[in-house]
């Protein structure tokens, strides 16, 4: 490695390149510092990550072009081009050159054809491994092998083994007592011949535990066999590439859980119990982010039937194992389904039924993580079966549910209404009593239609809704008093009606008003129909003439004789105005 | 050089041995030549776009097209040590084809490529290859002599003997290294510390890069027997020979560490074993037996524990788990499975398999040769191994697999180098012993067991039987690494 600059090499470096080419490669690195520090704070995709790599990598491609490939060389606290120091570590910033130095890497290269995301692949790992932690996993080396980037060379010493590690191949001991036998020891080779038997008969170790026939251990010696017996025919080649394809894409997840099943049954300590339960719990929620909920369905119901059994060995486990079947699915496990289930659509239907099985398992409380999936985009059959798994789940306890209707998105809260307003019980009732004063005009619609299917004992809760601003509400409201026509119904409109309070700029509100009224009415609100038809007050309201109408509407819907008299004499009436409503309301209602 | 160049003469070379090398096992019809027959073409095609001949050549240790080194890359390695022991083995420094060669029928090139593998086998390679060509009318194709070499000024310093014993060096080291890092993490776990993998990782990382040099030295190392710490050693050749076949297999450079690091940790378990079990000369009573068939499972548990990222422990938990499940799913641990095993699992457990019964433990002072135990595995394929893997297994040995001891019939001792193409693979390489006078063995030279008496024609060496290395207290690493 080249320690330093020597008059030699300050000559040579003189001779053979340029300070241009040091001033290119010192900003170089100036600018890979800075990009380095940029990806240690910000979001790879950050715009100030972004251009700083863009800076390096123009810096690095004009340098390729004009100079070739770049190798600098790595000291404990320095990096070095051509023995001329091109970077130094300040101890008291993020330091480059010392952990590429602690990996022990001795220089690195930079060769023409360099993409960016070989660049940021770098810079990553730096970032990864710039601080390593004791008893880490991996290193700069390790994640640049792994990384493998075809541009960017590197060397490594083998830091991490203390000097004397290695030894000669003689301090193995072949055999117990150092056997040494000779060649012409007929003795010996008479055992040697024996030696498949043995092999077979005193391998009582697990390690070579196999049994099988001793007569045909060491007298089938391959050197004795035909040859074509292990060519491999084109057949076992495919066979071959196909099992290699398939070990490389694939995970065995369902050969995971077969495991766990089996590990669970094994000794172990507490400790050791909820570290596997742990790693488990990770495994699971990796299978059901994969979309492979059968797997995760059969090992869930695997695990019941284990902790039902009594293959549970130790006292501890049990409760441990109850525990945990509770405890795999908190919301950072069901949160992965945010993920998943906007990917099922249609052609899914058979995952999407097993889903709702494993939703089966759920407890309440995943209400909390489920819910907000609702807000993602969902196909028909996927949202269905969420929002029946949700009602089912409020169902054993309403309380995750009612939290999440404070939730301040609009959408979400008019789904959960909608799903509250399937289930039945006097407390969701009340809640949905409650959405009906929501600020959201589509959730107090959607409570309102749940509570106007239910029974006709809310009119009274629901009345103040007839003046809601919103029509549709107001539509369903004239609807629903017209469906339960009473006395209540009469007296509330009756005073609705009396107050004069419909603000709202909306004709058939007061029509519709005055119809229900002469459907629920009786004899006592006569007075108030001839007052509104007849009277000739001061009056001059925009919506006089709509009272009149309305007012003949319900007169007309009264079928009293009362009612008719009135009729008859606005028909008569000295007043256009009043015989005008009259005949447009009589032409309107027929 | 471009990049362009770079990789069009990178792929020359790819699609040139692949060529060779399936013209070796396959026939003309078979579909894999075909693709490749076409492959190599396409690629003849683009350089004689630039060129109206193409060079290939070998001259000190580096490799040429059109003059133009071959420049290093580590994928490259592999491909760049075969070559050379192709050309090598067949005292070839080169080829030149003309632009007849695109014109002429697939039959000729096919015959073109069993010749050049033919070679091999030849008194004297050059000469024959040369009649032959004249033989078969191949006038497209013509052999390079030493003076047709490029120029000094582009002849490497680096002696490629040298470069071997660096190698040799490198995978001696590996092996301690290794070593260093099972015992480490063994020591922490009985110790109920937490044990990193980063040392266990880089070290197969550097396996896998000797796996993609040079095979057969790693092959080598797969040889070290411990008596004292066998469940170390045993770890590091499972580790080892595992890393070869997937290689072998096909597996891709990326997936070489995950099944090394499956090899190193198969046996972790064994920590939790007491130690009388483990090397208990007697015969183990049932319920010795029973803990002694909980080691895959502790293997799992500990794997667990390892102070390592989930998703790396998830991929290596799989395989150490099966290690003793066999093809058919006999074997232990019970499972209840019907699905077979992983294809990792089906590795180790050919390779622990080959390395447990060729090894003499405290219980079975004796063990199979090398070819015995193929032998035996081989009468198993189907019920307790991957017929498919097995084969590709002992095609990756040989018949004598590195490290096999024999017995000439010249009454002398050899232990195999490299078990070669020659004549079938039945005339290796061989390190010729001979006793120190200090109760051991030293190396007298090196023969090649294809060698024959200039006068009779015979074979100079001939091989009688093979021999355990253990029973003469070999340690068959220390002559071959």
């Amino acid at each position: 490695m080249v320690q330093g600059r020597t008059k030699e090499s300050i000559a040579s470096f003189a001779e053979g390149q340029t300070a241009k080419e040091l001033q290119a490669v010192k900003a170089l690195v100036s600018s890979f510092v800075i990009a380095a520090k940029n990806y240690a704070i910000y979001p790879e995709n950050h715009v100030t990550c972004q251009n700083t790599l863009q800076t390096v990598m123009s810096r690095l491609d004009i340098f390729l072009k004009n100079y070739g490939d770049l190798k600098i060389d790595v000291e404990k606290d320095r990096l070095l081009f051509e023995g001329a120091t091109v970077h130094q570590d300040d101890p008291e910033r993020e330091r480059l050159a010392f952990p590429l130095f602690r990996d022990g890497i001795q220089w690195l290269e930079f060769q023409e054809g360099l993409e960016l995301r070989e660049i940021s692949g770098f810079l990553k790992i730096l970032n990864q491994y710039g601080r390593l932690y004791e008893e880490a996993e991996g290193d700069l080396v390790t994640a640049l092998w792994e990384s493998d980037f075809p541009h960017l060379r590197y060397a490594a010493t083998d830091v991490l083994w203390k000097a004397g590690t290695v030894k000669d191949f003689s301090a193995f001991k072949v055999t117990e007592d150092e056997q040494q036998a000779t060649f012409d020891d007929e003795a010996e080779q008479a055992e040697l011949h024996d030696t498949a038997k043995e092999v077979v008969d005193d391998d009582q170790q697990a390690e070579a535990h196999r049994p099988g026939d001793p007569s045909t251990g060491a007298d089938i010696i391959l050197s004795t066999m035909d040859r074509t017996i292990w060519q491999l025919t084109q057949e076992e080649l495919r066979e071959l590439e196909e099992l290699v394809a398939e070990e490389e894409s694939q995970s065995r997840t369902d050969d995971m859980f077969d495991l766990w099943t089996v590990i669970l049954q094994t000794r172990n300590t507490p400790e050791e119990y909820e570290t596997i339960l742990e790693f488990i719990k990770e495994e699971f929620k990796n299978t059901l982010a994969q979309g492979e909920f059968r797997i995760a369905l059969d090992f869930l119901e695997s695990l019941q039937k284990t902790y039902q059994s009594d293959k549970i060995e130790k006292s501890w486990a049990r409760p441990m194992l109850g525990r945990f079947l509770i405890d795999i699915f908190d919301v950072q496990v069901l949160g992965v389904f945010q993920q998943i289930l906007p990917t099922l659509d249609k052609l899914h239907i058979d995952r999407i039924k097993v889903f709702r099985r494993l939703a089966h398992h759920f407890p309440p409380a995943a209400i909390t993580a489920l819910a907000p999936i609702l807000l993602e985009k969902l196909s028909a059959p996927a949202e269905r079966q969420l929002m029946e798994i949700i009602g089912s789940l409020a169902l054993k306890d309403i309380h995750p549910l009612k939290q999440l209707l404070d939730r301040p998105e609009e959408a979400l809260v008019k789904k959960l209404v909608y799903i509250l307003g399937h289930i039945k019980g006097e407390k969701t009732k009340l809640i949905l009593l409650k959405m009906t004063r929501h600020t959201s005009g589509l959730v107090r619609l959607e409570a309102l239609k749940a509570l106007t299917r239910r029974d006709a004992k809310m009119i009274k809760e629901l009345f103040p809704l007839i003046n809601d601003p919103i029509l549709a509400i107001r539509r369903l409201m004239w609807k629903y008093l017209e469906q339960h026509k009473n006395d209540e119904i009469g007296n509330l409109i009756l005073s609705y009606l009396e107050q004069k309070k419909i603000r709202r700029k909306d004709d058939q509100q007061i029509l519709n008003c005055y119809k229900i009224l002469g459907r629920c009415s009786s004899r006592s609100t006569i007075p108030f129909l001839r007052e509104s038809l007849l009277s000739q007050g001061w009056d001059f309201s925009s919506n006089r003439s709509l009272r009149r109408q309305g007012a003949v509407v319900a007169l007309l819907e009264l079928h009293t004789e009362e009612a008719e008299e009135i009729l008859k004499k606005a028909s008569k009436s000295l007043f256009p105005s009043v015989r005008s409503a009259y005949q447009k309301a009589l032409k309107d209602h027929r | 050089m471009t990049q362009g160049t770079r990789s069009l003469h990178e792929d020359f070379f790819r699609t040139f041995y692949r060529l060779v090398y399936l013209a070796k096992i396959h026939q003309d019809n078979n579909q894999l030549i075909v693709e490749c027959l076409d492959d190599f073409m396409q690629v003849m095609r683009r350089l004689f776009l630039d060129d109206d001949q193409i060079k290939i050549q070998i001259s000190h240790g580096s490799i040429y097209l059109q003059d133009e080194k071959l420049p290093y890359r580590r994928e490259l390695e592999s491909l760049i040590n075969n070559l050379h022991q192709y050309f090598e083995k067949r005292n070839l420094q080169g080829l030149r084809f003309s632009t007849v060669i695109q014109d002429a029928p697939v039959e000729e090139i096919l015959a073109f490529s069993r010749t050049l593998n033919n070679t091999e086998q030849e008194e004297v390679p050059l000469n024959w290859l040369v009649e032959q060509f004249e033989n078969l009318g191949l006038v497209w194709a013509e052999v390079v002599y030493e003076e047709d070499t490029p120029s000094t000024e582009q002849i490497p310093e680096t002696d490629p003997q040298d470069q071997v014993q660096k190698r040799k060096e490198k995978a001696r080291q590996c092996y301690f290294y290794a070593l260093d890092s099972i015992k480490e993490v063994a020591e922490k776990i009985s110790s109920a510390k937490k044990a990193g993998v980063r040392k266990p990782l880089r070290v197969i990382q550097n396996i896998a890069n000797l796996v993609l040099e040079d095979e057969p030295i790693v092959l080598g190392l797969s040889t070290i027997r411990d008596f004292d710490d066998y469940t170390f050693t045993h770890s590091i050749n499972v580790a080892i020979l595992s890393i070869c076949l997937g290689h072998r297999a096909g597996l891709s450079r990326e997936s070489l560490p995950r099944l090394g690091m499956c090899g190193l940790f198969h046996d972790l378990g064994k920590v939790n074993i007491s130690v009388d079990i483990l090397k208990k000369p007697g015969e183990l009573n049932k319920r010795e037996h029973e803990e002694i068939e909980k080691h895959p499972l502790y293997s799992v548990i500990q794997i667990i524990k390892l102070q390592a990222a989930h998703d790396l422990k998830a991929k290596i938990l799989l395989p150490p788990f099966e290690h003793h499940l066999k093809y058919d799913l006999s074997g232990y641990p019970k499972t209840t499975r019907k699905k077979p095993l992983s294809f990792f699992g089906r590795i180790l457990n050919i390779t622990d398999v080959f390395d447990a019964i060729t090894s003499p433990r405290v219980y079975r002072h004796l063990s199979f040769s090398p070819d015995q135990a193929l032998g035996w595995m081989l009468g198993r394929a189907g019920t307790d191994f991957d017929p498919v893997l097995l084969k590709v297994f002992i095609n990756m040995l040989g018949i004598y697999p590195i490290g096999s001891l024999l017995e000439l019939d010249t009454g002398e001792l050899a232990l195999v180098m490299d078990n070669g193409e020659k004549l079938d693979g039945t005339r290796p390489i061989i390190v010729l012993l001979t006793a120190d006078g200090q109760n051991g063995y030293k190396k007298i030279g090196e023969a090649d067991l294809a060698e024959r008496d200039a006068q009779s024609g015979a074979f100079r060496r001939n091989i009688v039987k093979s021999l355990h290395p253990s029973t003469f207290g070999i340690q068959p690493a220390e002559f071959l690494c």
